[in-house]
């Protein structure tokens, strides 16, 4: 068990490649990662747990989750006129020579002067400014402004020309499959088989979705295998075409996509003449919204420390980046699917603090103590999670020792684009969630998490079976690719979203910014 | 958006140009004793309807046409693309 | 990118639209209507944030007076028929152009 920890928090396994050693600077300081890492887990796997400041309080934060919805590894990258303030660290890729500096502190990140807001904060409620900074008058202008404009923002731009180039593309495709997790995957099989023209795009540079980031199997591989399989089947297909590292980012009129792809960003410097980005308007007769869902926090408080992540982000720097969140790991969960992260920390090797589940009849676990009916209601560790404080079922209190917690409020469907052209979500009482409305875009269905179904199986199925409906529609002939058996866990989750006993007012700006 | 010109099919909007309500093709007669509120009334005064609206596109990057387009303004979807030469004659009009 | 090419490097952090009541030549229409008490202020186009407190000056002495404010009187749902226009672009009875 103790060998887990190959060195410093790195665990056995992941899907980063061990055999490039790359080297990268954080605020100055030299750090090592692995080819696939990105920013954020090399960083986690140096011990890194501090990687920001809250927008106005300053508070100390670090990551919360592995992917796009990250508020608060926030990062410049690069230097020079290359600087690109405001970056996700998590969606930034290691390269060798990378160079980041955290934001928004002074003089360091582990010191920040600007903190003081924090300690003031009760008497700068939102809206304080409205009767301040008036008096006198002449003050405004060389006094008042100009220290204002400084504490204001996040990053900071270079001020020097922007040497990179952009290009615009068109694209046409039959249909556009936006995601290529296990949904995505699914339809594009079932599409690219029948012959259609398709597009399949995804923000990462991994084709998986949530499957590179958990341990269930498809079929008789790892779900991370079977989507490299299918990628690769995919990659062969002619009227197949797979973008990597491309945000669909609006739905427009007449089935009108617009998608930003990264050609240049995850590299140490661009080939001359190549476009850092491209923006693609890429015409569909149909879409497909395979864009999964975005895990719920739970608010207690000071849910806002350097440790304290999603439950699912725990597991994903677990399995497929190899990093150990903190060498013991609490959970506080309102549903089953948090249970998932100790099983796969202890299957590593990393202790598991404690399971805190609010449901009374929350289930035992092979790895770790349940408290059920259980809560969180505080935490310590102001640079680093150090303990937290539980409520138990019986009303006692008590602190639990541990260096990160994963906590895992149910998932929130990624209705985003059905929100385009004045579509509407509906409140689906069963996931406790919003799923994508009668009325959206037209020509866009969704299928998967994006649609309210979380399992692995239910993923594959209404993948395919969405791809066949669509091309129908448009009078290609398509059959459902045959999906290999996986899990089909049902979603329980009960609504759980605050602890908030003993919270004094004044708490609620604090939940994840400022 | 995409206009499918009759012509030429399916177009982006982005090789058009928009002018208005189509009712610019109904220009009264100079010479008409009540020209002065009739024109105040063709230049100026508009319903604006949130659904179908029928409107003057030229394509101005192919192949220069007036097209009479009927879209429905609040959800951009278009029923009706014709050559605004045939909206005009079916109007009585002489072009 | 052409005008600031720092511009390049910074993320886009949202961006909204909405509808903009266009006039017919571009200027607001400050002016009472056939119904009695019933008054218009609108017509504003892209013109914004910066007119406000002027609008809302003579818009309340026209509330306030029922006869409009001496920089506003120009400002009617007439104009376009008596023919005095107040097109700063230029560009005609064409609402999209202003």
């Amino acid at each position: 068990m103790s060998n887990a920890m190959t060195s410093g928090h790195r665990l056995d396994g992941g899907l980063i490649d061990r055999s490039t050693e790359l080297s990268f600077r954080f605020d100055g300081k030299s750090l090592e990662g692995h080819g696939g890492d990105t920013l954020a887990s090399a960083l986690l796997a140096n011990g890194v747990r501090l990687m920001g400041r809250s927008f106005k309080y300053h508070r100390p934060r670090g990551v919360l989750s592995a992917g796009a919805e990250e508020p608060n590894a926030i990062v410049a990258l690069r230097e020079g006129a290359f600087t690109e303030p405001n970056t996700r660290a998590t969606t930034a890729e290691l390269f060798d020579g990378l160079v980041a500096r955290s934001q928004n502190r002074w003089p360091s990140l582990g010191f920040d002067v600007m903190a003081v807001n924090d300690v003031m904060s009760d008497f700068l409620t939102a809206g304080f400014y409205y009767k301040t900074f008036m008096w006198p008058a002449k003050f405004w202008e060389k006094i008042y402004e100009p220290i204002i404009r400084n504490a204001a923002g996040l990053g900071a731009l270079s001020g020097i020309s922007d040497p990179d180039c952009y290009d615009k593309g068109f694209l046409h495709c039959d249909l556009l499959i936006i995601g290529a997790g296990p949904t995505g995957l699914a339809a594009a099989m079932t599409a690219g088989r029948s012959g259609a023209r398709v597009i399949i795009a995804d923000e990462d540079f991994l084709l998986g979705g949530r499957l590179n980031a958990e341990t269930i199997a498809v079929g008789d591989t790892s779900g991370a295998a079977w989507a490299a399989q299918m990628a690769g089947e995919l990659a062969s297909m002619p009227n197949v075409r797979l973008m990597t590292r491309t945000t669909v980012i609006g739905s427009f009129d007449h089935g009108i996509y617009g998608a930003v792809e990264r050609v240049t960003d995850h590299l140490a410097a661009a080939p001359e003449g190549k476009a850092r980005q491209v923006l693609w308007r890429i015409y569909s007769k149909r879409a497909i919204l395979a864009a999964g869902s975005i895990e719920r926090p739970i608010a207690f408080a000071n849910n806002d420390r350097p440790g304290i992540m999603q439950a699912g982000a725990v597991r994903a720097y677990t399995n497929r980046w190899a990093v150990a969140a903190a060498s013991d790991v609490a959970v506080f969960t309102n549903n089953d699917d948090g249970h998932r992260t100790a099983g796969d920390l202890a299957a590593k090797g990393v202790k598991v603090a404690a399971i805190i589940d609010t449901r009374a009849d929350a289930p035992d676990h092979a790895d770790a103590e349940v408290f059920a009916g259980a809560c969180v209601t505080d935490s310590r560790g102001r640079l680093g999670l150090s303990k937290v404080r539980v409520r138990f079922a019986d009303g006692s209190q008590r602190w639990i020792k541990c260096g990160a917690l994963g906590v895992s409020g149910g998932w929130n469907p990624n209705v985003h684009l059905t929100c385009h052209q004045r579509g509407r979500p509906v409140w689906d009482e069963t996931i406790a969630a919003f799923v994508p409305g009668a009325v959206g875009p037209v020509g866009l269905s969704s299928a998967g998490a994006a649609s309210g179904m979380f399992s692995t199986a239910a993923a594959l199925t209404s993948g395919a079976a969405a791809a066949v409906d669509a091309l129908t529609d448009i009078g290609i002939k398509a059959k459902s690719m045959i999906a290999p058996k996986t899990e089909d866990a049902p979603s329980i989750s009960r609504p759980f979203g605050t602890s908030m006993a003993g919270v004094g007012p004044g708490w609620t700006s604090r939940m994840t910014s400022p | 958006m995409i206009i499918d010109h009759p012509l030429l099919g399916p177009r982006d909007s982005a090789e058009f140009t928009y002018l208005g309500d189509a009712s610019l093709i109904d220009r009264p007669d100079w010479q008409d004793k009540e020209a002065a509120g009739k024109f105040y009334e063709y230049q100026y005064l508009r319903d604006n309807p949130a659904g179908e609206h029928q409107e003057l596109w030229y394509h101005e990057a192919g192949d220069r046409s007036w097209l009479v387009v009927t879209r429905d303004t609040v959800t951009h979807e278009i029923t009706k693309v014709e050559l605004a030469r045939d909206v005009a004659k079916a109007r009585g009009r002489s072009k | 990118m052409a005008l600031m090419p720092m511009i390049g490097r910074a993320r886009l952090l949202r961006m909204w639209g909405g509808i903009m009541d266009m006039s017919m030549d571009g200027s607001p229409i400050i002016d009472k209507t056939s119904i009695k008490g019933l008054y218009f202020n609108g017509g504003w186009c892209y013109g914004g944030f910066k007119a406000t407190p002027g609008s809302g000056w003579v818009f309340a002495h026209l509330l306030a007076t029922d006869e409009p404010h001496g920089t506003a009187t120009e400002l009617r749902f007439d104009r376009f028929q008596r023919g005095y226009m107040i097109d700063e672009k230029g560009s005609g009875a064409q609402p999209n152009l202003h």
